[in-house]
């Protein structure tokens, strides 16, 4: 009998609790300001009315160093905050996505946040973000038509844009320039078989056999595949949306060349897969370091977004590096990966309106201008052709003039109009978003490691693949975006 | 007369029952901090999590009824079948070597030397490093190129083998990092080792017993409680087996987008498995499902072994 009452009391005492705790945001959250009407009653003196609080999450860290993210963010919410008084704004750093998810799914209301791109369709379909399409529409001034194609491609799913591109990035060549020198390459490679070519004759073993310098490390882990595959012009999903296209020959050519990389290596040198992963695991803690495999020489070349170039301009001024476009399959069209960290609006949020009010005004080109210094002046790269334009045309000639950068005395680097002229000019196609990205590239990831490891042929891991997620296709199609 | 004698017991009962009440409600207005936490936390995350198993719930939209799909899908699920025979290999392979290794350091630490109370710091020390720590520390230790191990060996003249990289070494990596940490079960063990009493060694001595037959009859049924205690609590550990590999598939080669299973899936264990499907895909009730599952895996191998063990088992230690 005791026991019972203990737990009745004890339940009585948690639903009380619950119940104090269960204010939804929005019967609490603040309201969004009415338009003043003409008709009001007698005119009193003027209340001054309380700013809608809009609350931003970002998935950089807090840092307010100089260029950091987080800096430019909080810098532009004063600045909003001040130009206006309906709409407070509050930004918070260092909010992963499994911060996001819980956060939401417990009733608190991040308005707006940052997400990665491979979780924009999963979310859309999952009901977690709100339809930003009447937005789009009718925000003329914000004018998303400035916005890049593939990066829009990455913001919808189902016909409608549920996402806001933040970052436009894509994977470059960062190239030791004397070693390629050495080996009669003045210029990078452009075609994936002169690539072959030139990490064969960069490629030298020290006297007892061990690596010294390795052409390229062909597992570099950050979208290896969807990368190559950009490369080879390889698609996932067939044009209607409907079949994965896994099987196709250029899937399996992009596997099959970076297969022959490894046999390369240990046919010629006798380091076999493993030889060449230990030696990555060792080289990849180093990256974006003073000693970078490419500043060090590890490396003849690798793989990167265009952010490491902010980074050996810091550390590198001592070495010749350049970087280049990923080079493509021979008589391909110019294609690679494109990646982009997107903003979303909950769709919970209780102020949807000034939500987008301020993330408009966040993701103007304006803002973005201001924003596109970036770190060490080094360029942030945003998803709008304006904002890249203005980069390439101005913004480089004047941090050019700058020569370097006051807080680090790094120099700034030249390669700033390399990364903005390709960004412009090349075809940046990101990975179709439909609602199972993330299986799709885990099952890439997966059965395509099998591949190095020996335990399944080119042909058996890519009908693995189109076994997975054929299922999953079937269930929600790929709509592609129309432009 | 009985009436006289019986009624100042009923009004002395009927006090002390209210004294008993006041002292209960007392009690529990002290134990309701905890009441509360075990409800909240615990209670109703289980509850939550047993309804969910039978839902479509992606943790934005509300949970739609499916019934035992989830439970159907599970067991056709090949992930499910890798994860769950790399979490068993743990279990059956791990648990008894890093339980044997903490055993070891104990006895080791039992001896009466010179400088033992550093040693026994120096030993509890890396249990005290948060799991994340060691692992990132490991990733270098295991280095196959440049880590200690790896040029240990090269000593002897072997090549160490690639611990991080090859499927077959990634798990006995995660054994050797479980037994650098198992500090604290060592320190348990050595309670107990403590607790024996040292009259039973003389008697065993007088008899001509060695060392060995004083191990195997004095010291391992008088210390079996804690190493049935160990191995209960080592089973419910390795069964969910989650941080040190996660960071191992996020630092090696097979990190990406999405929670890796590290090289050929050798790393990808039960709750690794489960974060996956939850987080990365959504699938909050099939990872609820899973969740389950494990709960009444582990329920029934703990009943098992207890049971089993029980029979082992020497009581009589006080």
């Amino acid at each position: 009998m005791k026991k019972l009452i203990a737990l009745l009391l004890a339940m009585v005492m948690v639903l009380s609790l619950a119940a104090c705790g269960n204010d939804t945001p929005e019967t609490t959250g603040p309201k969004e300001t009415k338009p003043a009407v003409n008709n009001d009653p007698v005119e009193t003196q003027p209340v001054a009315k309380e700013p809608v609080e809009v609350t931003i999450w970002h998935l950089f860290g807090e840092s307010l160093e100089n260029g950091a993210p987080h800096m430019y963010y909080v810098e532009w919410a004063e600045r909003f905050n001040a130009s206006q008084d309906e709409i407070h704004v509050t930004v918070l750093g260092g909010k992963s996505a499994t911060d996001i998810q819980t956060a939401i799914a417990a009733g608190e209301t991040p308005d707006i946040f940052m997400n990665y791109w491979n979780n924009a369709a999963q979310w859309a379909n999952a009901g977690a973000l709100l339809d930003l399409t009447p937005y789009y529409e009718a925000d003329t001034a914000w004018n998303y038509k400035d916005i890049m194609p593939g990066a829009l491609a990455l913001s919808q799913y189902d016909g409608k844009f549920y996402s806001v591109p933040n970052s436009y990035s894509t994977t470059f060549m960062f190239y030791n320039a004397d070693i390629l020198s050495a080996a009669g390459w003045d210029t990078f490679p452009t075609t994936t078989d002169e690539l072959m070519q030139c990490i064969k004759d960069t490629t030298v073993a020290n006297e007892d056999g061990s690596i010294k310098t390795l052409g390229l490390l062909p597992n570099m882990p950050w979208l290896d595949t969807e990368m190559w595959a950009a490369a080879f012009n390889a698609n996932w999903i067939s044009e209607d949306g409907k079949t994965s296209t896994a099987t196709d020959p250029a899937n399996k050519a992009m596997f099959q060349f970076i297969l022959d990389i490894y046999k390369f290596y240990e046919e010629e040198f006798g380091w076999d897969a493993l030889a060449i992963n230990d030696f990555g695991d060792t080289v990849r803690g180093n990256r974006a370091t003073a000693n970078d495999p490419v500043l060090t020489g590890e490396v003849a070349m690798r793989w990167n977004s265009e952010n490491l170039a902010a980074t050996l301009a810091v550390h590198g001024k001592d070495v010749n590096w350049k970087m280049a476009w990923f080079p493509n399959v021979e008589g391909g069209e110019a294609r690679a990966l494109l990646t982009s960290n997107v903003w979303q609006i909950n769709a919970k949020s209780a102020n949807p309106d000034a939500a987008w009010k301020a993330l408009a005004d966040l993701t103007s080109a304006e803002n973005q201008k201001i924003m596109a210094v970036g770190e060490n002046n080094n360029g942030y790269f945003y998803a709008r052709r304006s904002v890249l334009e203005y980069m390439n045309d101005t913004l480089a000639d004047e941090l050019g003039a700058a020569k370097e950068d006051p807080a680090t005395g790094a120099k700034v680097t030249e390669n700033l109009k390399v990364i903005t002229e390709a960004m412009l000019n090349g075809n940046l196609q990101a990975f179709p978003n439909f609602a199972y990205v993330n299986e799709y590239l885990n099952a890439i990831s997966n059965y395509g490691g099998l591949i190095f490891t020996g335990d399944m042929t080119v042909d058996e891991a890519m009908q693995a693949v189109v076994d997975e997620i054929q299922p999953l296709l079937d269930e929600s199609p790929y709509v592609p975006y129309e432009g | 007369m009985p009436e006289n004698t019986l009624a100042p017991n009923l009004a002395h009962n009927k006090k002390t029952s209210r004294q008993q009440k006041r002292f209960f409600w007392i009690g529990l207005a002290f134990a309701s901090p905890w009441i509360i936490g075990f409800l909240l936390f615990k209670v109703y995350p289980i509850c939550s999590a047993i309804y969910f198993s039978f839902t479509k719930y992606n943790m934005f939209k509300p949970p739609e009824w499916i019934g035992l799909d989830n439970y159907k899908e599970l067991f056709t699920d090949p992930y499910v079948k890798k994860s769950f025979a790399n979490t068993t290999y743990m279990v059956i392979v791990g648990l008894p070597i890093s339980l044997s290794f903490a055993m070891v350091m104990a006895m080791i630490m039992n001896l009466r030397a010179k400088g033992m109370p550093l040693f026994r710091t120096i030993l509890y020390l890396p249990s005290v490093v948060p799991s994340m720590a060691s692992a990132l520390l490991f990733l270098w230790v295991m280095n196959s190129r440049y880590g200690i191990v790896n040029n240990m060996i090269s000593f002897i003249g072997l090549k160490g083998p690639s611990w991080l990289n090859d499927p077959d070494w990634t798990k006995p990596t995660l054994i050797i990092m479980g037994c650098w940490g198992c500090g604290g079960t060592a320190v348990i063990f050595l309670a107990a080792l403590k607790s024996v009493p040292t009259h039973l060694y003389e008697a065993a001595r007088l008899d001509g017993a060695g060392k060995w037959r004083q191990f195997w009859t004095i010291t391992i049924p008088m210390i079996s409680p804690t190493i049935q205690f160990q191995f209960i609590m080592g089973i419910n550990s390795m069964f969910q087996y989650f941080t040190q590999a996660f960071v191992f598939n996020m630092f090696t080669g097979s990190a990406g987008q999405v929670t890796g299973g590290g090289p050929a899936n050798s790393m990808l264990f039960y709750s690794i498995n489960l974060y996956r499907e939850a987080f990365d895909y959504l699938n909050m009730g099939y990872a609820s499902a899973l969740a389950m599952v494990l709960f009444i895996i582990i329920l029934v191998v703990t009943f098992v072994a207890m049971r089993v063990s029980d029979r082992m088992v020497n009581y009589d230690v006080e």
